[in-house]
């Protein structure tokens, strides 16, 4: 069964086909993929899902749950379970680690929320006291944001680029975190052009210039990763451009 | 379990709100010193001036120094209150909001959280204001009790204040065109109040308008509690209609906030 199904759907800004025509259907409990190079519309995929501003005037149809959720605002499909990891995570400052894990918990629980940062790699005693600001690093951010998603025990989650700036150790409990989500039957959607966090979905689709060019099992996705070849023709460099360095 | 929740959803955000404030050190500086400057210098100046019968009759107060004192409090309060929708613009610029609005955060909790946080900051600026004023040789005929229920008036129409701060934001989208909108209501708002200048000494035009503004309603009261005394017919009588204004103009920014596109 599908939990989310995209249906026609096409997104213009400024007369710019950004998404183009997209049908997916995304299982109920399945890890997905969609993987795709710079550009191809994978982030704009995930704002169009979780309805952000500036990404809701589409056409087409939103199905979450065989309801239409075209009109529904992001806090309104927050609470219907959808929620999604920023691949840029934003400076949410002004609160201490606790606090905002606090408040981004379904179930206010704080040692729910020592178990999830120790299962990032992350000691509690050293982050829950610090304040979430620009002292912490980049892949820190990235796992906070990340633990934020595990502690919210959303139906749908969108993990956009969950590999970006994290170490190898860190890597792997991500990915163990991405089974546990699995494990309680929430659908995960990555978002990424790494071949490590493709490996971890059930099932992958490939997006070129805001379209869906193929779709199936992840080890039919990856061949295009090993041949390192984009299937379509790139539409945003046009075909009268030549690189100079090459002649 | 429910209300626990929503509770402390309204906490974490007013907490956030309240830690930023506290770190700008300049802005706080600031709020500090300009109702110094505005007791200091507006309040003698003007107490030299109106320092004739006549004109204390005008005031009917014991000098302009106490005249003034409330409704420097108002206006230090009117400030903080308006300033409560940068914080809307600053976190959708940030892309914040659209964060908290992707967890289980109560979307009413924003609105009322940053209310909240206003209200705190109103009322730690009121107390500074009110030190000066006690400095400076203003007595307060209700003692600390008349302090008390003073500062109940102020965390009301600072209430009031940011939910029109907040309704008024939703829709901005930057800094600039907030701080012009903030400016255009300010002052006339101000001058056309009983906070700067008597009622008596107003044309019947402006006298209608002063009657009518919501200023007026904060600032009468506490000019009663610290120049007259426990006038309770004046007290009851504004806190109701203080109460009223507050309760429907929440429910304004709530509503505003939640009906946003974002
Ligand atoms: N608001 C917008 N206005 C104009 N163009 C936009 C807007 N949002 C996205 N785009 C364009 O749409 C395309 C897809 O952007 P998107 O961020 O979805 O790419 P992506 O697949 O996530 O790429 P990356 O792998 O670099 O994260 C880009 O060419 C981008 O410039
Ligand atoms: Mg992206």
């Amino acid at each position: 069964m599908e939990v989310l199904q995209l249906k026609n759907v096409t997104l213009t800004i400024n007369d710019n086909h950004i998404l183009h025509n997209i049908n997916i259907d995304f299982w109920n409990g399945y890890v997905h993929a969609v993987s795709g190079p710079n550009g191809a519309g994978k982030s704009t995929l995930a704002s169009t899902i979780m309805g952000l501003e500036g990404y809701r005037e589409i056409q087409g149809d939103i199905i979450y749950q065989g309801e239409n959720i075209n009109d529904r605002s992001v806090d309104e499909r927050a609470r219907l379970g959808i929620t999604m990891a920023w691949q840029d995570p934003a400076r949410y400052e002004g609160l201490t680690i606790k606090d905002f894990l606090m408040a981004s918990a379904k179930i206010k629980n704080e040692d729910n929320i020592r178990d999830v940062l120790a299962s990032l790699s992350m000691n509690p005693q050293q982050y829950l006291k610090r304040a979430l600001d620009k002292t912490l690093s980049g892949g820190e951010r990235k796992k906070i944001e990340l633990a934020s998603i595990l502690v919210n025990e959303a139906r749908l989650v969108l993990l956009d680029e969950p590999d970006s700036g994290i170490d190898v150790e860190s890597l792997e409990r991500i990915f163990e975190s991405i089974r546990l989500l699995k494990k309680r039957g929430t659908t995960v959607i990555l978002i990424t052009h790494s071949l490590a966090v493709l490996q971890q979905a059930d099932h992958a689709f490939l997006m070129c210039s805001g379209e869906i060019i193929d779709k199936g099992e992840k080890e039919k996705i990856v061949k295009y990763f090993e041949n390192k070849c984009i299937p379509c023709p790139h539409k945003n460099i046009p075909d009268e451009w030549e690189p100079a360095v090459g002649k | 379990m429910k209300v626990n929740y929503f509770i402390s959803d309204i906490f974490y955000v007013c907490l956030r709100d309240l830690k930023h404030y506290l770190k700008q050190r300049v802005r706080i500086m600031a709020t500090l010193i300009q109702p110094i400057i505005w007791l200091v210098l507006i309040g003698n100046l003007m107490s030299g001036l109106t320092a004739n019968p006549l004109t204390l009759k005008f005031l009917d107060a014991p000098s302009y120094l106490d005249f003034m004192a409330p409704g420097v409090m108002v206006m230090t309060t009117l400030f903080t209150g308006l300033f409560a929708g940068v914080r809307v613009v600053w976190d959708r610029r940030l892309e914040i909001l659209q964060k908290m609005l992707s967890t289980p955060l109560s979307r009413t909790a924003i609105p009322l959280g940053k209310i909240a946080a206003a209200v705190v900051q109103g009322n730690i600026q009121v107390i500074i204001v009110l030190l000066t004023a006690l400095m400076l040789g203003v007595t307060f005929k209700t003692g600390l009790a008349g302090i008390m229920v003073i500062l109940i008036f102020i965390s009301l129409f600072c209430s009031i204040m940011a939910s029109i701060s907040i309704a008024l934001s939703v829709n901005i989208r930057n800094m600039e065109t907030f701080f012009a909108l903030m400016n255009f209501i300010t002052m006339p708002l101000m001058l056309t109040s009983k906070a700067m200048f008597p009622v008596e000494a107003m044309p019947g035009w402006l006298k209608f308008i002063a009657e009518w503004n919501p200023i007026s309603y904060a600032v009468i009261p506490l000019r009663t509690l610290v120049t007259k005394g426990w006038d309770w017919t004046v007290i009851w009588q504004s806190l109701i209609i203080l109460c009223f204004f507050a309760l429907c103009f929440l429910a304004g920014a709530v509503f505003f906030f939640k009906r946003a596109r974002a």
